[in-house]
């Protein structure tokens, strides 16, 4: 058996030209830089470690607050209008939380250092409002799930009713923070949450109307929320795209 | 090598051109951007940076425009704005730590960076207080610690030095010189001992331009006889310093000994004097140049 491998002839290395070779491989591998490309999830971990501890504190109270409501009202007499005006109000201002985490970058004159890392601004931004996205959403579907117990409207229209404050007061907020003098101060946001929450109290001071025209009314209204929003989002990321000017320079 | 090239760079902001077509080479080495308030330093400073975008011309980074370059320009870079501030929970640890984290830094590799530029910028012992207890200099000195925390090729200093003691602009000039030989460095300053005795080229802005460039010796050495010093009687010295650009005024006895800058002797007693680099800005930033003029334009 041994006799039939075929034997190759031994190759001569020159051990000055190995030397060579090797000693060139190494320079080259000298001169190369190592990067460290994180996953999306490292750095969503690493970066929670970061958002500020009044961000948990604002979302704790507001998930705190919704059940305590609604354990509250659990004891009333099956009322549509404070359920509705209460889940209204939480929709209209949980933003705020969010907001006021990604304004101090601005307040905190971080924004330009921020920027100009290899994570810059708009990806952290990205980051912070896809956490708190989903912390409200989350919080949102409990109140409205909670709601569709409580309530005898169906789920779409409870949807709506919920995610329209929801939709607008961000929109609100958002451009509250990026606009001229306002930029990073607490007082305009906090200002804007009131009227929102007032604001979101008008369709439950009216429940029949609503459940009349709540489809193409508040549907109408939802989907014009969203679009601006998201047109609003764009300019956003795209300012911060070309270096954030007048977003996060101190 | 790196090279960053900037080629024709403009800036305007409404009628004013904050940077007006700018073109310079950078290699590895220290350049000091030295001019007045308003000269449009921080303006080109951010857009080397890649957070302005230019009006016109175009900044390539070893052959390749920066604004296509995206996250790996700012992998190389390491910045320290002019105003920069902080969190105000956090420690300078975990001030590090977070901006390690940007700059996409392994946790292990962060810690050994964080300690070694905490030591290096004189703030070992004090990583574990909150920044809101630094003094201003501390925080300067935080702030240069951050903008090393990636080993970056290319540092953008926007005047580092605000702030610190004398001691301290001592100790900062000693490390960005050791900096400068394997990468980019450049550091903006109205502060002319800031980049005297470290910068390789230093290039003079001025509305917006850049007027003037090459190593601190070459500048001074075109400010030969264009430097005079002389004493003269308390009562003249108005009279001089509307004629004459004066970098110096010293009371001796009942006289007062006056350091300026003239093509002519500006007075009988007058003794040329060895030019310096803040002569060489003050003639810069001079708006109305008298007498010396000629010379001085014609030498630079």
């Amino acid at each position: 058996m041994g006799n039939d491998k075929i034997k190759l002839p031994e190759l001569s290395v020159d051990p000055i030209k190995k030397k060579e070779s090797l000693y060139k491989i190494q320079e080259a591998a000298a001169q190369k830089r190592l990067v460290y490309c994180p996953s999306w999830l490292e750095i969503l971990k690493s970066q929670l470690a970061y958002i500020s501890r009044g961000y948990w504190i604002g979302q704790g109270a507001f998930a705190g607050v919704g059940i305590l409501v609604f354990l509250l009202l659990g004891n009333l007499s099956r009322e549509d209008v404070p359920y509705l005006f209460y889940a209204s109000v939480l929709a209209a201002s949980i933003g705020i939380v969010t907001v006021m985490e990604l304004g101090r970058s601005q307040s905190c004159q971080m924004g330009e250092l921020e920027e100009s890392c290899y994570f810059n601004l708009g990806q952290l931004w990205g980051i912070k409002m896809v956490l708190s996205g989903s912390i409200n959403v989350a919080i949102l579907t409990g109140v409205i799930g909670g709601l569709s117990r409580k309530t005898d409207f169906g789920i779409l229209a409870l949807c709506l009713y919920i995610l329209v404050p929801f939709v607008l007061s961000h929109g609100c907020y958002l451009l509250l923070l990026f606009w001229g003098r306002n930029m990073g101060k607490k007082w305009p946001q906090i200002t804007a949450a009131v009227f929102m929450g007032l604001a979101a109290m008008i369709p439950g001071a009216f429940p029949g109307v609503y459940r009349q025209i709540y489809l193409p009314v508040w549907g109408g209204v939802f989907l014009i929320g969203v679009v601006l929003l998201a047109l609003e989002l764009h300019s956003l990321f795209k300012k911060l795209s070309v270096g954030g000017e007048k977003i996060c320079w101190s | 090598m790196l090279e960053l090239k900037l080629d024709r760079i403009t800036k305007q902001y409404k009628e004013k051109i904050a940077v007006d077509h700018i073109s310079v080479s950078f290699v590895n080495g220290v350049y000091g951007l030295l001019g007045e308030n308003g000269a449009g330093k921080t303006t080109l400073l951010r857009m080397i940076c890649n957070l302005l975008p230019p009006g016109e011309g175009e900044i390539v980074c070893s052959g390749i425009p920066i604004r296509n370059m995206g996250r790996e320009y700012r992998r190389l870079l390491g910045y320290l704005p002019q105003e920069f501030g902080y969190y105000p929970e956090f420690t300078a640890w975990r001030y590090l730590m977070y901006l390690a984290s940007l700059k996409a830094l392994p946790k292990e590799l962060a810690r050994e960076r964080c300690r070694e530029l905490l030591k290096l910028v004189g703030l070992e012992g004090e990583e574990r207080q909150k920044i809101k207890t630094f003094s201003g200099g501390m925080v300067r000195r935080l702030g240069i610690a951050q903008a090393l925390l990636n080993d970056p090729e290319i540092l953008i200093l926007d005047e580092p030095t605000s702030g610190l003691d004398p001691r301290e602009r001592i100790r900062f000039r000693n490390i960005i010189s050791s900096l400068g030989k394997n990468r980019i460095v450049i550091l903006s300053t109205h502060i002319v001992a800031d980049v005297a005795y470290i910068a390789d080229e230093i290039l003079l802005m001025k509305k917006g331009k850049i007027i003037g460039s090459g190593t601190p010796e070459e500048l001074v050495k075109r400010m030969n006889g264009c430097v005079w010093e002389c004493l003269i009687p308390g009562d003249k010295v108005g009279d001089y310093t509307e004629k004459y650009p004066v970098s110096n005024l010293k009371n001796v006895d009942n006289q007062v000994r006056l350091r300026m800058l003239s093509v002519d002797k500006p007075c009988a007693n007058a003794v040329p004097a060895e030019p310096g680099l803040e002569d060489v800005y003050l003639y810069f930033t001079e708006e109305e140049r008298g007498a010396y003029e000629d010379t001085a334009d014609r030498n630079l």
